[in-house]
Order: structure tokens, then C-alpha cells, then sequence
């Protein structure tokens, strides 16, 4: 009798999504102790959505775990706002006054020097906040027990992140898929899981038709407005410039800021409402909540002038430098709305292109992976998510990230078969010191 | 020889045990025994058994979903590099038995993990609210500008101003600056304060006048157009420098930081216009107060200084014919409001208190030359550029 020795079944790495539970139960719950506790549920309630999303995540089978801890992202939080950032812009601040004392506000120089370090400042911070937010995710993810960990100097990567940054404000955006394939490139070679590194082999070629297409159609469309403004140009579209980058920032950023809309009418109008009984509502409690709300709907077109840009053109305007009526309010509106959703239309297409050569460029024991996106799928997604952060207020942003990875999650693929015995627990410290810096930045913050 | 019965084995589940040192996995039957949850390897037929006292889960255990469990984090073994047993990972999907597995561990279950984190939310932010009530009875934005040296609050006075009139000329002629000196000197002798105020005319569009922290005070031009006499004037000085004395500029910085810094935290660290404008009301609420607050001190520094307070309430008597809406137009209820957004009382208010106030003898402040030199401040050729100190 022949006995056949059985090889033992290699497994199959697939990608898949399920949902351990309501997510935008818990988010609603989140967003309620979050204002029942003044703010400090934020942080708690950010690991209980990020445990959520992370386990539904199925890897082989098998749910990704986040062990990150509440404690662990407050802690940081303190120490990056009232122990180094807080300080450090005070001091800025003192500094900045002495300058002014010394060389008077309207020289020039002194103006636009300080709006520049300001800018650099930020722009460094934001690409080490970034790289030191993915080193303490990685080490607090894990799969089968096995951890991922970031090796590199997040110093290294904001010095690179910033002059890339000049470079790309310098060409007009023409360099971006470069500088999109080079920090994701140091991002990617530097993740290892356990002890395997990734690894990143992309080929700008195959991006930069569609890219060159996608600028050249933004210009079009966005020169007649340029030539509309004619001779307000100059200082206008500096804070154009500045405002429209409110909208090249993901979409979920608006969502935070129509939260804090839908929370600060909540606070100022609710406790009236609640002190007056519902059904016998004094005039003054009335206008008091037309008055608010007639506010929050104001601020949300405010919004489109972020805190820079409003800044800068209640400066100008103040100085003189620009007349603003209500015509050239309106044409700024419509200029960044129309920007803002060109570029989001349009670059879906470019992103989706990224997407994927990102994802095949990538090799995990040389295999490549693979990601299916389309541009109208992701168009899709993200208008959809848009309306869900825009109805809820903010609320709802657990939800709008799971429908993202989601969407991710199962287009991927890898080519191939891994080899999970190879993939051995790191040695590397566990510690890490939360995302303090990313929560001073605002970068990438979930 | 196993140590599963029969009877443990109507508490088995199908699971995958990682081991925590390779991302290998290994299929296993789990039994939930009475003393410990036991894990079957049957390729090897050992047996491992987690204490139900050393389990841990990222979730809390519901019937229905997966679970997956590993033993409580120890301290590793400084020596020992092999140590892999905290990475351990057991998995079980769809296991029946979990509620059975939660009364051996009732730790893992959902109402003990909510326990775990809210309660001390709680006492924290009851803690917070206390303090924060505590912080806003004792005005500590006050007491924070008080204890800031004058030189610090003149810079920051002067930098308000270039921020706000550079580009613009202040207006400048010596005769209009002596009138201008004289109303000041006699206000500021006779508070008998060691504050000693500048006051300066600047070419501004708006009809206005503002106090900045280290006693500097801007009169706007159309301000000057404004006023029809020179107690007029006064009594806007007086107020300017109630705000000054007060140390309102100063405190309602500070304020304001605060209050941002506040929002940003309690509205989830939103950044952007919209957590900023977040403190817009309470703001104005406080900015009111200050309001009526420059306007008392104001009044007592027209009173010492014996000029006519008249010219206050025939200021605010036709400020409020001539720029505000009247109140016939508006219902009570979008009076209300309108006076709830803005960040001073309603002249009406303001001149009834000035009205209810008893006279006092008053003396001549200014000739109609001096006067007419004041009004003129302004028209002169010289006109001087404003400089840094």
C-alpha cells in the first residue's frame, strides 16, 4: 500500500472586511461622552474606533488588532501642546513682537519673513508629525501577534518632507507625483512587519501622463477665474492660494471643523432651550437660537477661509493692501469652491493611478500587491463619505474611515504566497510615545 | 493522557493559536474547563492551559462575533528574548460557548471594560469643570495681565497698532496735538493713576476708538469728525481709559487665548476657523461686561476731572439716532438678539446710565480755537508717518 505523505496546505493571503459591530453606533455614542465629558473622551473614544475599524480587517482570516491605549494619546497630547509646542509658540510670539518693536509692521520684509517661518515651521513639524503618528500606529498594530514597527528618523523625513514642499509650491504643483512616490517610498521601506521590511520599487513613467493631463486641465479650467480677478490678483490669490489649500486637505478635515459648528451651537443654544420649557419658548430664547443658527450657517461658508487665509486677508485688509466688497467675497466662494471641486473631481482620477502603482510598487517577501481602484469608485466614495461627514457634523468620521479602508481592504491582493514562518516577532522596544505631534499638526489624525 | 472529559467537550470551539514568536498559525480546539481554558494541539496532542485570571481581550467578548484572546501583558524576562508568550494569540470565530467563558472570565466582558473607562472619565471631567469654574470666578486672565510688566504690555500695544494702522498716517499738527494733550493731561491727572496713556489720531475709515494693552489709545479720524465738542471727545477718552486702567486690552487677549485653547480641547481639538469662532459668544458676552465696566470708570475719571457729562450722552444720543437701527423697525425679539451678538451695550442702555447719574460741577475744557485746532488735527499738510518706538 502506498502511502502518500501529505504537503501540508500553504495558505492563501486574502484581504477581506468584516464589521464587528455598529461603527456609527459607537460613533454617536463617542461624539455624545465626548461632549459629556468636555473633551476628554476624544482620546478614548479614538482607540475604541480605531480597534473597531482595525479588527475588521481580515488578513487570512484573521482580525488586525490595535493596542494602543487612551492614556497613551492624551499623555502625548499634553506634552506636545503645553510642554513643547505651546511654549515654543509663545515664544515665537514674544519674538515676533520684539522684531515689530524693532523694525515696524510695515516693512514688508518683517511681514512676509514671519508668515514664511511660520509656513516652513509648519510644514517641518507636519512631516515629522506624520512619520512619528506611522511609527506609533505600526508598533501598536499587530496580526497574529506579530507587530509592525517603522525604522528611520522622522527629523530626516520632515527636512524632506519640507523641501519637497517648496519644491512642489515652486513648480505649481508640477512635481507632485514625484513627491508623492519619494515620501511614500521612505514611508514604505522603512515599515516592517516583524522582522520583514517592505519594500517599494515604483516607476514615476507610469503616473506621469496622467498627471500632466490632470494639471493641464486644472489650469484651464482655473485661468479665467485668474483673469477675472485682474488686478486684485496679487494679494488676493496669496490668500486664494492659501484658502484653496483648506481644500486640497482630506475631506474629513472639513468634517472636524463642521463638528465644532454643530457643538458650539449646541452649547450656546441648547442650555437656553433646555431652561425654557420647549412649548413655551420666550422670544428672547427664539432669537437667540434664530440668531445662532443664522451663525452656524454663516461659519460654514466661512469655513472655506481657514484660519490663514482669514487671517491674512483681515491683514491685508486692514493695511489697505486690498478692498474687499461683498462682489469679491462671493467670487472668492465661488473661486474655492469651484477649485475645490475640480481638484477633487479631477484627481480622483490621478489618486486612483497612485493607488495602485503604490500598491504593485509595493513587495512583501517580493511579492507585490495589487489594488484595484477605479477613478469613479473613488470619486464615489469620497463625495459619499463627504455628505456623511457633512450630514452628521463630524460625527459620523469612524464611519466615513471604515467605508474607506473598506474600499481598500477588499481590492487588495497580494501575487503570490506567503511564507508566515518567516515572518518573525521583532525585537524591537514596543514603546512609543502616542501622536502628540500629529494632534499639534492636525496631519493624518486618525 | 487528556484532561478534557466528556463533558468539557460540549464547551469546545474550533480556533487558530499563533504563538507569537512566527505569524504561523496552528489549528486548536479550545475547551472552556472549569479551572482553566485548555488549548488543544493535535497534530502535537499537547495540551496548554490559560488561567481564565490571565486572559485579556482588545474586545470585550459578545455572543455572535469573534474573539480573540492572549494572556495579560508581564514584564518580560529581562534575560530572556524568547519570552513570546504575551504575543500569543488564540482565535476563535463563531465560538457558541462565549457566554459560559465569560462567567469564568467576567472581566472580558463589555459592561467591565465600559466600567474600566468611564468612570474615571468622569471624576476627570468633573475635576476639570470644578477647576474651570474656579478659574473663571478668580478671573485669572486678570490676574495674568496684571502681573505682566509694562514694558511687555507697550510692546504689545504697539504691535496691535502697527498690525492696524501701518500704511496709515497718523495726523499730527501742534496745535492740534496740544488741544489733544490737554484733554488728556486732564483726565489722566486727575485719576491720580500712574497709568500715563498716549493718544494718538489715526487716518482709519471706521467710525472708532480702541484701547491696546500698555495704555496707548487710537482715535480714529471719522471719531474725530464724529464728536461736536470737546467734552464729546472726553467722555470717549474717559471710556478708552477705563478700558486701559482696567487692563481690559490686556485680560481680553489673554482671554481669548484661553477661550480658544479651551474650545479646541473641549470640541475634540477641531482646529480651523470654525473652533476658533467657537468662543464668538461667550466673547461678546464678555466683552459687554468690560464694556460697562470702561464705562463707570469713565464716568468717574469725567467727574474727577470736572468735565460736563453732557457731551457723553449727547455722543451716545446721537450714535444711536444716527447708526443704529431704530427700535420701532425691530420687534423686541431681533432687539434682543441683535444685542446678544454684539459686543457692546445698546447705546439706549448707555446713555440711560449716564442720564441716572447725578450731575457735578463741571469747568471749560477747551476754547473754540483750541477746538477748532483739534477738529483740524487731521486737515494739516504735516502729517506724520507712524514709527516704531
Amino acid at each position: 500500500m502506498q502511502i502518500t505523505e501529505q504537503q501540508p496546505q500553504a495558505e492563501t493571503t486574502t484581504f477581506g472586511w468584516k464589521a464587528q459591530s455598529n461603527i456609527a453606533k459607537m460613533a454617536f455614542k463617542n461624539f455624545g461622552l465626548q461632549l459629556l465629558t468636555l473633551g476628554f473622551y476624544y482620546f478614548w473614544g479614538k482607540v475604541e474606533a480605531r480597534q473597531k475599524i482595525w479588527s475588521s480587517v481580515r488578513i487570512a482570516g484573521q482580525p488586525l488588532e490595535y493596542s494602543g491605549t487612551g492614556k497613551e494619546l492624551f499623555v502625548s497630547f499634553l506634552i506636545s501642546y503645553f510642554i513643547i509646542f505651546g511654549p515654543l509658540f509663545f515664544l515665537f510670539e514674544l519674538i515676533d513682537v520684539a522684531i515689530t518693536a524693532r523694525f515696524g509692521a510695515e516693512n514688508n520684509y518683517v511681514f512676509w519673513g514671519s508668515i514664511a517661518f511660520y509656513t516652513l515651521f509648519t510644514f517641518y513639524f507636519s512631516g515629522v508629525a506624520q512619520y512619528r503618528a506611522r511609527q506609533y500606529r505600526l508598533k501598536r498594530t499587530c496580526w497574529r501577534g506579530i507587530y509592525g514597527h517603522m525604522t528611520g528618523s522622522a527629523w530626516r523625513y520632515g527636512w524632506i518632507y519640507l523641501w519637497t514642499m517648496v519644491l512642489l509650491l515652486a513648480s505649481a504643483f508640477l512635481l507632485m507625483p514625484w513627491r508623492d512616490l519619494k515620501l511614500r517610498k521612505i514611508m514604505t521601506e522603512n515599515t516592517h512587519f516583524g522582522e520583514e521590511p517592505l519594500q517599494f520599487k515604483a516607476s514615476l513613467d507610469e503616473l506621469l501622463p496622467t498627471f500632466v493631463m490632470t494639471w493641464i486641465i486644472l489650469f484651464l479650467l482655473a485661468s479665467p477665474f485668474l483673469f477675472v480677478l485682474g488686478k486684485w490678483a496679487y494679494p488676493w490669490m496669496a490668500a486664494a492660494i492659501i484658502g484653496s489649500l483648506t481644500l486640497l486637505r482630506p475631506w474629513h478635515y472639513f468634517s472636524r471643523d463642521s463638528a465644532a459648528t454643530l457643538k458650539t451651537w449646541l452649547y450656546f443654544s441648547l442650555p437656553r432651550l433646555v431652561k425654557d420649557k420647549a412649548s413655551q419658548l420666550s422670544p428672547r430664547t427664539k432669537m437667540v437660537v434664530v440668531a445662532s443658527t443664522v451663525l452656524v450657517l454663516s461659519l460654514y461658508i466661512l469655513w472655506i477661509f481657514n484660519s490663514a487665509s482669514l487671517a491674512l486677508l483681515l491683514k491685508l485688509t486692514l493695511k489697505k493692501m486690498i478692498k474687499p466688497g461683498p462682489l469679491m467675497i462671493v467670487v472668492l466662494i465661488l473661486l474655492f469652491s469651484f477649485i475645490g471641486t475640480a481638484i477633487s473631481l479631477i484627481f480622483t482620477t490621478y489618486y486612483s493611478r497612485l493607488y495602485n502603482l503604490c500598491a504593485r510598487a509595493t513587495l512583501f517577501q517580493g511579492h507585490p500587491f495589487a489594488l484595484k481602484t477605479s477613478p469613479w469608485g473613488l470619486f464615489v466614495l469620497t463625495a459619499t463619505n463627504f455628505l456623511l461627514a457633512l450630514l452628521s457634523l463630524g460625527a459620523l468620521m469612524p464611519l466615513v474611515l471604515a467605508r474607506s479602508t473598506n474600499y481598500f481592504i477588499s481590492r487588495l491582493e497580494v501575487g503570490g504566497t506567503l511564507d508566515y514562518s518567516k515572518i518573525i516577532q521583532s525585537e524591537v522596544s514596543l514603546k512609543a510615545s502616542g501622536e502628540g505631534f500629529a494632534e499639534a499638526f492636525d496631519v493624518n489624525n486618525f | 493522557m487528556s484532561i478534557i472529559s466528556d463533558n468539557d467537550n460540549l464547551l469546545s470551539c474550533p480556533g487558530h493559536y499563533s504563538d507569537g514568536k512566527s505569524a504561523d498559525q496552528q489549528t486548536v480546539t479550545v475547551t472552556i474547563s472549569n479551572a482553566s481554558l485548555q488549548i488543544f494541539f493535535p497534530e502535537t496532542q499537547e495540551i496548554l492551559a490559560w488561567p481564565y485570571s490571565e486572559l485579556t481581550s482588545l474586545h470585550p467578548l459578545q455572543q455572535g462575533h469573534d474573539i480573540w484572546l492572549n494572556l495579560k501583558a508581564e514584564t518580560p524576562k529581562e534575560n530572556d528574548k524568547t519570552d513570546y508568550s504575551r504575543h500569543a494569540r488564540l482565535f476563535l470565530a463563531d465560538c457558541p460557548h462565549i457566554q459560559k467563558l465569560l462567567e469564568k472570565a467576567p472581566a472580558l466582558s463589555l459592561q467591565s471594560s465600559k466600567s474600566r473607562v468611564l468612570k474615571p472619565m468622569y471624576w476627570i471631567s468633573a475635576t476639570t469643570a470644578l477647576l474651570g469654574i474656579i478659574a473663571y470666578s478668580i478671573n485669572l486672565s486678570h490676574i495674568i495681565a496684571v502681573s505682566l510688566p509694562h514694558s511687555t504690555r507697550a510692546l504689545i500695544g504697539d504691535k496691535v497698532i502697527a498690525g492696524m494702522t501701518s500704511q496709515e498716517n497718523f495726523c499730527s499738527s501742534p496745535k492740534g496735538n496740544a488741544a489733544l494733550e490737554k484733554i488728556r493731561r486732564r483726565l489722566v491727572q486727575s485719576s491720580n493713576r500712574p497709568e500715563k496713556f498716549s493718544v494718538r489720531v489715526a487716518k482709519l475709515g471706521m467710525l472708532n476708538a480702541f484701547a491696546t494693552p500698555g495704555e496707548r489709545i487710537i482715535l480714529s479720524k471719522k471719531m474725530l469728525e464724529f464728536v461736536q465738542s470737546p467734552e464729546e471727545l472726553a467722555g470717549v477718552l474717559a471710556h478708552e481709559m477705563g478700558h486701559g486702567i482696567k487692563l481690559h486690552p490686556e485680560t481680553g487677549i489673554i482671554n481669548a487665548m484661553g477661550l480658544a485653547v479651551a474650545f479646541q480641547w473641549v470640541l475634540g481639538n477641531n482646529g480651523g476657523t470654525l473652533s476658533d469662532m467657537g468662543s464668538l459668544f461667550l466673547m461678546m458676552k464678555n466683552s459687554r461686561d468690560t464694556e460697562r465696566e470702561a464705562d463707570a470708570v469713565g464716568m468717574g475719571l469725567l467727574k474727577k476731572a470736572k468735565i460736563n457729562k453732557k457731551g457723553e450722552a449727547d455722543f451716545y444720543r446721537r450714535l444711536h439716532k444716527e447708526h443704529e437701527i431704530p427700535e420701532d423697525i425691530l420687534s423686541e425679539e431681533t432687539q434682543a438678539g441683535l444685542n446678544i451678538l454684539s459686543t457692546h451695550p445698546a447705546s439706549k442702555e448707555r446713555l440711560k446710565t449716564i442720564e441716572d447719574t447725578p450731575d457735578w460741577t463741571s469747568t471749560l475744557l477747551l476754547s473754540d480755537t483750541e477746538w477748532k485746532d483739534l477738529k483740524a488735527i487731521c486737515s494739516n499738510l504735516e502729517t506724520e508717518t507712524e514709527t516704531q518706538k
